[in-house]
């Protein structure tokens, strides 16, 4: 089949550095790694393998009489061709990650490597909209830029009195602009790791060595960063063509349609599903996804020729931008702003009876009704809140704790097959979130076991989204923990479990909090699983919002949102304190600075 | 501006503020044409700020500098010029070779730069020539990581030179290295430095590196340069008990001065008396502290006619194949001898300590004198016979040597 001749190719390509020896701890296996292989592949299997099965199987038999059949390809493409989904669906994701990455990266050099100011504030908005629902952030935009009744367009109508409103958050345009500043956030906080860990005595060479300072950001500065640059452009550029929120509120009113939202316009709004249709599709943006995974991974392989941090001598000399100083500052202004602005759209918006443009006269009518409302409406809303919180906690828990002995596994045993646990972890890297939550929808759906309609279908899908990433968290820590700490538990007398609990668990703290946190929120602010695999009593925080949005209660959906940003900043920003505190103490204590 | 005259390098009343921290506290000091001039202290000590500053990567607080007669930093007028105008070379201690170029690329970059008029043919040439000179010219197509710390190190040499700069900055260029590559780097750097002719400025650590390399050494201790000579002079008159101890180990006696003789004096050591020369005024009665080298001292077995004697028993024998280590009890107080291997006394044997009038230094101290009134033996690691090794790293730490008369010490002779 097509899937077994595709993907292991492919995928293969991302597994991390199969050669270290020097990592292993003992010649021999021993029975209890065996056990704990035997257990962890099967999890993992679990997870990943009946969503991707049930979508190949669905693409490529005819629903009727179970027959192989590439019907379904057929019918669709020309359709896709017609309306111009693929066409959409990459000018949309390549725009939005070209602006995000140029705009990202900069800012990033900007704030570690240059005395610009404002540091501080653009590294917390852009943490509060990466630990932020997509949809609240969007949904603040309609508010700002919609065509209608956007804050934006009534003063540009009604205060420069331009005829017509000028500008259509709605559209393919305001699509690209919402999505790249969503994903600007993402690039700086992920492009803030290389500059911060460049050596400064490679550019101080450099400045010695006869350089100007533009010479020497053009020759060395920006070399040095270009592996992890890479790195991040294709994973964004992973994340943009299976974006959903962006397209779903914005793009289907407005009429531009991409594979995502078409997948989901497909399974969710019409009576009888074609399943077969929406398999195909899924199949397509997998196989548009796999080449750009493949580049990630060429991109991070190389990053160890680049390893800058030398750790003795370590200075942070930063730029003196001399004169441009401010004009810099008022740059990094900019993300805040558009991170901010929606934000307080919304805080406005909760405050409403109904619906109005901000203005002295509409103060007035200001309350807190709609707070009241969301507790007043039974406790829906309350559930949702313990949904989240279980399905997001829950799933992220046994996810770290199942990596990190997996990770173990592969890097400090010699357990037969033991490389198998990072390719089925890796696997889900590839497959976008609606494709994702439609694959374990139809695992389950037809089950006798009452898996489909609990919490514990959100569970399995959201640990198989987040498997790649709390692996790779994971990975990076184990490594970074010397053997000889593990070989000297073993010699003083401890069995696996102690050495699990005692040592391994202890240094790992920062890699399980980063892993946990990434997790959590990820789930918390995820929308397509949550609405495909939603049911009475398991609605997710976000599907809540998106209901009330999509019914026209705007001011209510408001309120919610408030609410679930003040919580989710504050967990946000707990977390990020924890992992870096213990971060800091776990580092020291296995020996690196 | 400042007169330079044919010095190199000038430096005048140089100060450097990190915040609260005064890391340099007016240091002055000129490196002539073709020198090599040594920094030398330890951690801390503003060794390596002067030398930043000296390079452009720090802006100063206070002072001048210039570099061949052309004043690059001053506070007043305020002149600063940015390092990649100052006609420099520079060595980091992690070398700082970039890793995304080749051997080659990272040796042309000063001869590349926007602001270089070097043609293309030059370029390759004097690259190949700087390559050669440090013997990586078949590596030149390699990229910067795949080299060893050894060679690394010679791509930053090479890089530092190729631009033929005026002032070569080395920033302890050889603390990275393992013990025995670091041995023959020392000398070879110190031939390319006598052959290429140029005028250097070497920040280190390590007393063996400083001394074996330098034309001229300067001992600086919290931000303060506190003796400045060439390193002979500089170990067999150091000018205080910190400059000594920093150099090598020493042997200290709490002593009292007997009678003065121009600069001969003799002093009362415990019970006994003995002989040293004093290169300042000594008045009859001062509390003084006498300090021997332990390779200044040699072991006899009998009796002995040398003019100062002391009787000691072998305590602990230490063989390092060059040279024996003994660690002596003088009346229970340790003192510290290194003799050749000739003859190896085995421990318990009686012997007397003999060393020459001209080894014996003396220091005014009144801390020592005041608490301590008898023969006191300090080795600088902490009393104990050190490990065997073959290079003299200094152990001492300028605290350890304060604290030499304060530590609880055995004495000889009777309390006065």
């Amino acid at each position: 089949m097509s899937h077994s001749s595709v993907q292991p190719v492919q995928v293969k390509g991302l597994l991390i550095d199969r050669q270290r020896p020097r990592h292993r701890l003992f010649s021999r296996v021993q029975p209890v790694e065996l056990v704990l292989f035997g257990i962890l592949l099967a999890f993992f299997v679990w997870l990943v393998f009946p969503p991707v099965a049930s979508l190949v199987v669905k693409a490529f038999t005819d629903g009727d009489t179970n027959e192989l059949t590439f019907d379904h390809f057929v019918t669709i493409l020309p359709t896709l061709v017609h309306a111009g989904v693929i066409s959409n669906t990459l000018i949309f994701a390549v725009s939005a990650s070209v602006i995000s990455f140029a705009y990202g990266s900069v800012l990033a050099w900007l704030a570690e490597r240059t005395n610009a100011p404002f540091r501080r504030l653009v590294y917390v908005s852009a943490f509060l909209s990466f630990a932020l629902p997509t949809v609240i952030q969007v949904l603040g935009w309609v508010f700002l830029l919609g065509r209608r009744q956007g804050f934006i367009n009534s003063i540009l109508v009604t205060q420069l009195g331009i005829l017509s409103e000028p500008l259509d958050v709605q559209s393919m345009g305001g699509m690209i602009f919402v999505e790249a500043i969503l994903w600007t956030a993402v690039v700086f906080l992920l492009m803030v790791v290389p500059f911060r860990s460049m050596d400064a005595s490679l550019e101080e060479a450099g400045r010695v060595a006869r350089g100007t300072s533009a010479e020497v950001f053009l020759r060395i500065t920006l070399r040095l960063a270009m592996p992890a640059g890479f790195a991040v452009f294709f994973i964004s550029l992973v994340r943009n063509l299976e974006s959903f929120e962006v397209p779903a509120i914005l793009g289907l009113p407005g009429g531009v349609n991409v594979l995502a939202t078409q997948i989901f316009v497909r399974l969710h709004a019409t009576v009888l599903p074609n399943y077969g249709q929406v398999s195909a599709y899924s199949i397509l943006l997998v196989l548009i996804v796999l080449p750009l995974l493949y580049a990630y991974h060429r991109a991070t392989k190389g990053q160890g020729h680049y390893a800058t941090i030398t750790g003795k001598g370590l200075r942070t000399a930063r730029l003196d931008l001399g004169r441009y100083r401010w004009a810099a500052g008022i740059f990094m202004l900019t993300l805040p702003l558009v991170i901010l602005l929606p934000l307080f759209m919304l805080v406005w918006v909760s405050l409403m009876p109904f619906y109005r443009i901000p203005s002295w006269e509409a103060l007035g009518s200001a309350s807190l009704n709609n707070y009241y409302a969301l507790v007043d409406s039974g406790s829906r809303v309350l559930d949702s809140l313990a949904a989240t919180a279980l399905v997001a906690g829950g799933s992220a828990t046994i996810l770290v704790f199942a990596t990190a002995a997996a990770c173990w596994l592969v890097i400090r045993t010699r357990v037969p097959g033991r490389s198998a646990l990072e390719f089925v972890s890796v696997i889900p890297l590839a497959i976008p979130s609606i494709v994702l939550g439609a694959g374990v929808l139809w695992a389950y759906v037809g089950l006798p076991v009452p898996i489909y309609g609990t919490a514990a279908i959100l569970v399995l899908a959201y640990m198989a989204r987040s498997l790649p990433f709390t692996m790779r968290s994971n990975f990076s820590g184990v490594l970074s923990i010397s053997k000889e700490l593990e070989e000297s538990a073993f010699v003083a007398g401890a069995n696996h479990r102690e050495l699990f609990q005692r040592v391994l668990i202890p240094l790992l703290l920062p890699a399980l909090l980063t892993g946990w946190q990434y997790a959590f929120l990820q789930t918390a602010r995820e929308l397509p699983i949550a609405l495909l695999l939603q049911s009475e009593g398991n609605q997710m925080i976000s599907v809540r919002i998106w209901n009330l949005w999509e019914v026209g209660q705007v001011t209510n959906a408001a309120a919610l949102s408030v609410v679930v940003a003040i919580l989710l900043g504050i967990l946000g920003f707990v977390l990020e304190g924890l992992s870096r505190r213990y971060g800091i103490v776990a580092a020291e204590a296995s020996g690196r600075r | 501006m400042t007169r330079t005259g044919e010095s190199t390098l000038v430096v005048r009343a140089l100060n450097k503020h990190y915040g609260a921290f005064h890391a340099v506290r007016g240091v002055n000091f000129d490196i002539r044409e073709g020198e090599l001039y040594t920094l030398l202290g330890p951690s801390g000590c503003g060794k390596s700020t002067t030398l930043r500053c000296v390079a452009g990567l720090e802006h100063i607080d206070g002072g001048d500098i210039a570099i061949a007669g052309t004043v690059v930093d001053s506070s007043a007028p305020p002149v600063f010029m940015p390092p990649n105008k100052r006609d420099i070379g520079m060595v980091f201690q992690n070398y700082g070779i970039w890793p995304h170029m080749s051997v080659f690329d990272n040796v042309a970059f000063p001869i590349t730069v926007w602001r270089s008029k070097v043609s293309r043919r030059e370029v390759v040439r004097r690259t190949e020539e700087a390559l050669a000179a440090v013997k990586l010219d078949h590596l030149s197509g390699r990229r910067g990581t795949e080299l060893s710390g050894g060679q690394q190190q010679r791509v930053a040499l090479a890089r530092a030179l190729v631009a033929r700069p005026k002032l070569l900055l080395l920033d302890e260029p050889l603390s990275n290295l393992d013990a025995t590559l670091r041995e023959s780097m020392r000398m070879e750097l110190r031939r390319l430095q006598k052959n290429v002719g140029i005028t250097t400025l070497f920040v280190t650590h390590d007393q063996t590196e400083a001394l074996s390399m330098s034309d001229r050494v300067a001992v600086m201790r919290e931000g303060v340069i506190i003796q400045e000579d060439a390193p002979q002079e500089i170990y067999s008159k150091p000018s205080d008990l910190y400059v000594a101890g920093f150099l090598g180990r020493v042997n200290c006696f709490a002593a009292k001065v007997n009678t003065v003789h121009r600069d001969y004096v003799s002093v009362q050591v415990g019970s006994g008396t003995l002989h040293a020369r004093s290169q300042r005024a000594m008045h009859e009665g001062a509390r003084v502290v006498l300090a021997v080298r332990p390779e200044k001292m040699s072991l006899r077995q009998g009796e002995s006619s040398a003019v100062n004697s002391l009787p000691g028993v072998v305590a602990e024998v230490s063989f390092i194949g060059e040279a024996v280590d003994y660690r002596l009890l003088v009346d229970g107080t340790s003192v510290i001898v290194r003799e050749n291997a000739r003859v190896i006394f085995p421990v318990g044997t009686s012997v007397r300590i003999e060393f020459d009038v001209d080894d014996g230094l003396l220091y005014e101290d009144e801390v020592a004198a005041a608490k301590v009134s008898q023969v006191s033996a300090v080795d600088p690691a902490d009393g104990k016979l050190e490990t065997p090794r073959t290079t003299d790293t200094p152990t001492t730490t300028p605290m350890r040597n304060q604290q030499f008369s304060l530590r609880k010490t055995a004495t000889i002779g009777q309390s006065t």
